[in-house]
């Protein structure tokens, strides 16, 4: 019941600002956290792509093994997932799915080039979201 | 307390993006062969070749494509995340001969890019009716390489269109054709209009089909089905895209077969209108615009911006669908260390194989160069050596689904032919075609094309880049042994055609698993 917060983690410093930040806000609330890492699968109009979706798991995995570094020393509990969709529609549907109390990102995250040509992550989120969204910004 | 032990999920489930519904799988079956490129830039080749038949040929060059589809369909299954004929010949055949699948998979790639750069230049001229630049090689050439440069940027940098915009473009561009066909058709029964041929069934009949200026009716039908490969490669991306289909069991074959009929319509259909209007030696003759000279008779000029932009706009998408795959054959290769790391980088910030996408463009965008400067005629060159390519590895293909599951072919009639049979007349076909075409396009008379070495360009071009890879591969098997030593599958570890997956590339190696 509501007692999740869902964290987008791509180990970018805005990143880890808002999973310091959801980690403090879990423990004050008796939440756990949900740290997710979204990358988009390869297309698959051209086919082909199964080792480049392998690689990016592989990179979420050790993403996430960074963002376990910071949580496991606030001893807040927590579940790791890579995600195999853009960030913004993942994270919403992981909201959805763990019917979440919110939602935390930084600002901007590792593509900012993509954000400006696409629109950002968090702007897509606060527009999209039926839940609170958290965005924090970047350390000064 | 942390939880950092849980394990991480994966591609969660539920969460899976990729789940297509019949629309999109339709879609990306029709939109990867790019309909309106594909015409524009080989219908004239093909009534070169055969005049008044090509809707015969339409019809005949979709067999093999159809047979080898099944054999897409099937290794898909074994191993389906990599779907390459660079991993599947390595699991059937040993890695020398993967290593020259993937290698032929990335030069059929590489000598396409030409051709659509070309058509893209040309096009682009022709939609402001700047038609002095659009016959100019240079300009043409230099908006070319532009394209070229600029498509390989958005690949790297991950740009997609979404699937929505590609239903929309699709549409649009098999609705621009559709009334092309029908005006014209229209046209020519109805009206009176000076030169046109009234369609005939006859036009359908493959065994009707002889061949012009004195070639005999075999080297006809290869030299044309040469082109017409063209046209159908990329329609296997709906076979292969099947196991992200939402309903597995019954999305994928009525995807696969509206997207053909689709497919097979649309090309029977516009080649016969296009040649009713005008007769088939007037397409030979502008098989360099075919489409937007043609259009402009039938639509008048202002009504044809809509074909030319419907060519345009396939002629990119089509361009984006080349560049992908030729960097992930080039990823997969360095995974797997066929060939250097470096190439199997992953961007950190775009999430692309950066390095082996901008090498692939530097080198397209090289290759045009040169190819303008060598060859007497690019368009048609870069065709028909794409023909030579796509017949190789697709010929490879074939052969390595009958090889890899020998042992169940006999299982059941259905496997016998869908398994069997069908995979091997395809490639049997497309190694015809290859054989035959090489041995009619050595001569330096081929065609229109002119020689390299005094040997056809076509020839010469088709060899030599499936040549290269030959050196290549010792070159880098003296350098780095690794991959080498991977042995085909062992029978016994070999999934059936229908269940299960074989383990990951590379599990079995040579002198035992820990051989190496």
């Amino acid at each position: 019941m509501a007692n999740e917060l869902i964290v987008g983690y791509d180990g970018s410093a805005c990143a880890e600002a808002a999973l310091i930040e959801a980690a403090a806000l879990a423990g004050h609330l008796g939440c756990s956290l949900v740290v997710a890492s979204a990358a988009e699968p390869p297309a698959v109009l051209a086919g082909g792509a199964g080792d480049q979706r392998r690689l990016l798991h592989q990179r979420g995995d050790e993403i996430l093994k960074q963002a376990g570094e910071t949580v496991d020393q606030t001893g807040v509990a927590a579940t790791y997932l890579v995600v195999d969709a853009r960030p913004a529609q993942g994270l919403l549907d992981l909201a959805e799915r763990y019917d979440a109390r919110m939602i935390v990102i930084g600002t901007y995250g590792e593509a900012p080039l993509v954000g400006a040509i696409l629109g950002s992550t968090p702007h897509k989120l606060l527009h999209l979201s039926t839940r609170p969204v958290l965005v924090v910004p970047a350390p000064a | 307390m942390a939880d950092t032990v849980a394990p991480h999920e994966v591609g969660g489930k539920g969460l899976k993006s990729g789940a297509l519904g019949l629309t999109s799988t339709v879609v990306i079956g029709v939109a990867s062969t790019a309909p309106g490129y594909s015409l524009a830039a080989s219908l004239g080749l093909v009534t070169a070749a055969v005049g008044l038949q090509a809707p015969a040929i339409m019809l005949v060059a979709f067999l093999p494509m159809f047979f080898i589809a099944a054999a897409y369909k099937y290794l898909n299954r074994a191993d389906p995340d990599c779907g390459t004929t660079f991993t599947w010949a390595t699991r059937a055949f040993g890695p020398k001969i993967g290593w020259m699948g993937g290698w032929g998979i990335v030069m059929a790639d590489l000598v396409i890019m030409p051709n659509l750069a070309g058509i893209t230049g040309q096009y682009f001229f022709l939609l402001f009716g700047l038609d002095n630049l659009a016959a100019s090689t240079f300009w043409v050439t230099f908006v070319g390489v532009i394209f070229i440069l600029l498509m390989t940027w958005i690949c790297v940098v991950g740009i997609e269109l979404s699937a929505r915009t590609q239903v929309a473009l699709l549409a649009a561009e098999v609705i621009v054709l559709a009334i092309f066909a029908v005006v014209s058709l229209f046209r020519v029964i109805f009206t009176d209009v000076p030169g046109s041929v009234a369609p005939a069934l006859e036009w359908l009949n493959p065994f009707a089909i002889q061949g012009t200026d004195g070639a005999s009716a075999l080297s006809a039908l290869a030299a044309a089905v040469l082109v017409s490969v063209f046209m159908y490669w990329g329609w296997d991306t709906a076979v292969t895209a099947n196991e992200e289909c939402q309903d597995s069991t019954r999305t994928p074959s009525r995807a696969a077969i509206i997207s053909v009929l689709i497919l097979v319509a649309n090309y029977v259909i516009v080649a016969i209108a296009a040649q009713a209007f005008r007769g088939a030696d007037f397409l030979t003759e502008n098989s360099d615009d075919v489409l937007s000279v043609v259009g402009q008779e039938v639509l008048g000029s202002g009504f044809n911006k809509f074909l030319i932009i419907a060519v345009l706009s396939s002629a990119a998408a089509s361009t984006q669908t080349t560049i992908l795959p030729a960097a992930r054959s080039g990823l997969s290769m360095a995974v797997h260390n066929a060939a250097p790391s470096l190439l199997g980088k992953i961007h950190p910030r775009f999430l692309s194989p950066s390095v082996s996408t901008i090498l692939f463009g530097v080198v397209a965008g090289v290759w045009y160069v040169v190819l303008t400067i060598v060859s007497e005629n690019v368009l048609a060159d870069s065709i028909a050596a794409v023909g030579l390519m796509i017949s190789f590895y697709y010929g490879f293909t074939g052969y390595a689904c009958v090889a890899y599951f020998w042992r169940y072919i006999l299982r059941s009639p259905k496997d016998f032919v869908m398994v069997g049979l069908a995979p091997f007349l395809g490639a049997v076909m497309l190694t015809w075609v290859f054989v035959k075409s090489l041995i009619d396009s050595w001569s330096p008379e081929y065609g229109s094309s002119g020689a390299i070495l005094g040997i056809g360009s076509v020839a010469a071009i088709g060899v030599g880049l499936l040549g290269i890879g030959i050196p290549r591969m010792l070159a880098w098997m003296a350098r780095s042994p690794g991959f080498f030593r991977t042995r085909s599958d062992p029978m016994d570890a070999r999934p059936s055609p229908h269940a299960g997956e074989a383990p990951p590339l590379g599990t079995y190696r040579k002198g035992g698993r820990h051989g190496e």
